[in-house]
């Protein structure tokens, strides 16, 4: 009885850094670039995203509020944590008024993801760092 | 022959036999759990051990950074694992080396993909250890300090990056990634104390530091990526039944520390893995042959994990061939 007690305060001990990390940023409100030149609203589809194949949906602003259109977009999903991303390929089509809808947007495994998105048009090259909590 | 004489034989016969497994029973407690330290690691009373382990594993859910668990939703992901391994003494009971290759069969349906499969080779490990210390396997007895001292086996190593890593998958699924992708080397001590004859408890700590590597970037170039250092214990109570049957149920914990990329350190990426697990042995042929069966588990607990991607449940079985001196 005592040695199971003793083992059971070890194995307790074991979960004892069991911690919360502060607040992690998600996706889905408008946010801007990083030199900011434009502002941009990311919807994943489904929401929240999941492990396999996914959408985005992309909404792009110049800086003064008007859409942009014909702006060339790609997209890296990048896992910070694990240091890899996914080997398909985003494919991005404008849908017209500023939106873009983008494809085969692939994450391998569940967690914090990061996407990378490269935006040029008329205003200049710019990127947005997207944080996506995958389920 | 009289009765009397019957019943002395009969005991006398039983005191021969007992005599006689007396030794065969420490050495192979002794075997036992010092063997138990790590896979293909070899017990203190052989000269050298083989081993073959297979195992099957299933991804149940996940931890995240804050070590929330969610079951996992839309992905299947099971595993098959065929470690081969062994040890050897270096021509003195004190020193062995040892070492472990898995071959991995792995099977991702992810939503939206087509289920994949793939097979290779993991991360290979090799490790040179040392018997600094040794227990009388006596049991400890609370008046004589020499039962107080255990097994310490100090130990160094690498894991080499054998399997494929996880940037270098061709698969959408990356079903085909096999390994880190990175090179660990890793010391750590192992104790073993024998607390009576049968019992013991086994206790396994190490520090690793892995490399850091080059990552392809996706327009171009590479990233410089270190997965920083790793923290692994193990503690294990193992109970020998009798000459051929032994037990053991463990916890283990690892941690790594947050990762950086292009010397920038990625915030909450740190890992943490806690683990369940118990297994049950038998030599089929004493002391050459044992047969194993065990059983571990993530649990699906939040805070026994933080950024895990597939917490599992997996069963395996063992055998292994150990040459005496």
């Amino acid at each position: 009885m005592v040695r199971t007690r003793m083992f059971a305060v070890v194995l307790a001990g074991f979960c004892a850094a069991c911690s919360s990390n502060s607040a992690l940023a998600g996706a889905g409100g408008w946010q801007s670039s990083k030199a900011d030149l434009y502002r941009a609203r990311f919807v994943p589809d489904p929401e929240p995203p999941a492990t396999g194949q996914n959408a985005l949906d992309i909404t792009l602003e110049a800086s003064d509020g008007k859409p942009v259109e014909g702006a060339t977009i790609a997209i890296e999903p990048w896992m910070p944590a694990h240091g890899h991303g996914s080997s398909a390929v985003p494919v991005v089509q404008g849908v017209g008024g500023g939106s873009y809808h983008a494809t085969e947007l692939v994450y391998t495994m569940p967690g914090q993801w990061e996407l990378r998105v490269d935006v040029s048009a008329g205003a200049g090259d710019d990127q947005f760092a997207v944080p996506l909590d995958v389920q | 022959m009289t009765g009397a004489r019957v019943r002395a034989g009969v005991v006398l016969s039983v005191v021969l036999v007992a005599l006689s497994l007396a030794r065969p029973a420490r050495a192979q407690a002794c075997c036992t759990a010092t063997g138990s330290s790590g896979f293909g690691v070899v017990g203190r009373c052989h000269f050298a051990a083989l081993a073959a382990q297979l195992a099957y594993e299933r991804g149940h859910g996940s931890f995240d950074a804050r070590g929330r668990y969610r079951t996992l939703r839309g992905a299947e992901v099971d595993d098959v694992v065929l470690s081969l391994g062994g040890g050897i003494r270096l021509g003195t009971p004190a020193w062995q080396i040892y070492g472990s290759v898995p071959l991995r069969l792995q099977y991702r349906d992810l939503g939206g993909l087509a289920p994949a499969g793939a097979v290779g080779p993991g991360d290979a490990s090799v490790g040179l250890r040392y018997m600094a210390v040794e227990d009388l396997v006596t049991g400890i007895d609370v008046h004589d300090a020499r039962t107080f001292v255990p097994f310490v086996e100090p130990f160094v190593g690498v894991r080499a990056p054998t399997g494929r890593g996880p940037t270098g998958s061709k698969t959408p699924s990356g079903v085909d990634a096999t390994g880190d992708g990175a090179w660990t080397a890793f010391a750590g001590v192992a104790v073993t104390k024998f607390l009576t004859l049968r019992d013991a408890l086994v206790l396994v700590g190490s520090w690793g530091y892995r490399f850091p590597h080059d990552v392809a970037a996706a327009g171009g170039g590479a990233r410089r990526f270190s997965t920083g250092q790793e923290v692994r214990a193990r503690l294990a109570f193992v109970r020998v039944f009798n000459l051929f049957w032994s037990g053991s149920v463990f916890a283990s914990v690892i941690f790594t520390s947050d990762v950086a990329q292009d010397g920038q350190r990625v915030p909450y990426s740190a890992t943490r893995r806690v683990r369940f697990g118990a297994s049950l042995m038998r030599y089929v042929v004493y002391p050459y042959w044992k047969l194993g069966l065990s059983a571990s588990l993530d649990p699906p607990i939040e805070g026994f994990g933080q950024n895990i991607p597939f917490a599992s449940a997996s069963v395996a079985c063992l055998v292994q061939r150990n040459f005496t001196w």
